[in-house]
């Protein structure tokens, strides 16, 4: 029941949250940064389409990607009970991690939420660059993720990828984990379309990204805040149903051993009573 | 030209068609109409105007945030904070400023001088705003 009125408030507060991540997407396809196009209707992916290729930036040579700076973006939080909801991020960083035999100094790991750097600490505490604690408690607010974008400006890391990890709400029995990038200012200006753009000036350009990246992480944080919630609905529901079994198990046994003291203090009253005539 | 206007609080528009927005940037206010050219902006304080196809016009307060003309020609007003003109009330915003000024005038170091200076900036153009 309390599960299911937070999940019911993070569901809402996501239509609102929406366009966040719509609208940075969009500059990504006009400006040609990532291929696809993101106006596709929901129902396209219901219908068993193919999963969307994850968007890949398009004027990365192979040769250039052991010198790219990527920050990865793990969008949890900092409580358990909820299905497979955090591990699924943090085992989709490991495996990227592995697959680009990330090193330590060009591979950033941003945890947002305790789950995340408890799986990822281990293996990967070179890659650490930020932890973000106290994400999950409340809703999120479009402030908590200027802190955090604030957080990776200041870190002094210059990234020329950013990645941001995190599971993307469908309905209340689906969430996908999903990858959205994000780019810092050097990169916006060398898009393949930037041309078509207007000039704009180099610290409008810089606060944009900035921006731009604020709003996408709010964008992820509603989104995870969702799935998390829809998935603690179905963990909670399940241990609810668990615990009813037990219950009833429990009771039965409880009434059994009640009537059997009963039984017993009658049988010594009576039995007490005959010997006394 | 397809609009899509959102804040943090609120969706004000989402991929609908407009005739024409005002948006106040630091670049200086213009005005976008379908067939704008492709642009980036950093929006500043203040009020964003949307005209609707009916004629409607509708004044939009917002603190900050980005507008994006694509080369669709569909536009992305982003704001962190936005609220119809009429529910700005003058004189929370009046005391709002008289706060952040003392705020500024007390700053101690650069960044909370530059934080209390952004909360002047917003404060002024709500009292602005609220008064026209």
């Amino acid at each position: 029941m309390v599960s299911a009125s937070k999940f019911t408030k993070a569901e809402r507060e996501l239509q609102a949250a929406r366009p966040f991540g719509y609208g940075p997407r969009k500059f990504y396809e006009s400006s040609h940064l990532v291929k696809g196009s993101v106006d596709k209707k929901p129902g396209d992916e219901a219908k068993g389409a193919p999963a969307p290729e994850p968007p890949k930036p398009e004027d990365v040579k192979p040769e250039d990607e052991k010198k790219t700076k990527r920050v990865y973006v793990a969008m949890t939080s900092d409580r358990g009970l909820c299905g497979g909801v955090h591990s699924g991020v943090a085992r989709r960083i490991r495996r990227e991690l592995t697959e680009r035999k990330a090193e330590g100094a060009t591979h950033k790991l941003v945890c947002v939420g305790d789950k995340s750097r408890g799986v990822l600490r281990r293996t990967y505490a070179d890659n650490m660059l930020i932890n973000v604690k106290d994400i999950g408690r409340i809703a999120p607010v479009f402030a908590d993720a200027s802190v955090i974008a604030a957080a990776i400006a200041e870190s002094g890391f210059e990234y020329d990828i950013g990645e941001v990890y995190y599971n993307k709400y469908f309905s209340p029995v689906k969430y996908e984990m999903t990858i959205v990038p994000f780019f810092n200012k050097f990169r916006i200006e060398r898009a393949p379309n930037m041309s078509a753009f207007d000039d704009v000036d180099e610290d409008q350009l810089e606060s944009y990204s900035e921006w731009t990246l604020a709003a996408l992480l709010y964008y992820a944080l509603k989104q995870g805040a969702a799935s998390e919630q829809s998935a603690r609905m179905a963990a909670m529901d399940n241990a609810t149903k668990n615990a009813e079994e037990m219950i009833r198990k429990l009771t039965l046994l409880f009434n059994r051993t009640r009537q059997a003291v009963i039984t017993r203090e009658l049988i010594e009253i009576i039995s007490g009573a005959a010997a006394l005539k | 030209m397809a609009l899509t206007f959102a804040a943090g609080n609120k969706v004000f528009y989402d991929k609908q068609v407009v005739k024409q927005v005002d948006v106040p940037s630091f670049s200086g206010a213009f005005g976008i109409l379908p067939k704008h050219v492709p642009t980036l902006a950093v929006l500043r304080p203040g009020v964003v105007t949307v005209l609707e196809n009916d004629g409607k016009q509708n004044k939009i307060f917002v603190s900050s945030g980005t507008v994006t003309v694509n080369d669709d020609s569909s536009v992305q007003v982003l704001a962190e904070e936005a609220h119809p003109l009429e529910n700005l009330d003058r004189a929370a915003a009046q005391e709002t400023l008289s706060k952040a000024q003392s705020e500024f005038n007390s700053a101690a170091n650069e960044k909370a001088k530059a934080e209390a200076a952004i909360a002047v900036e917003v404060a002024e153009e709500i009292v602005k705003a609220a008064s026209a």
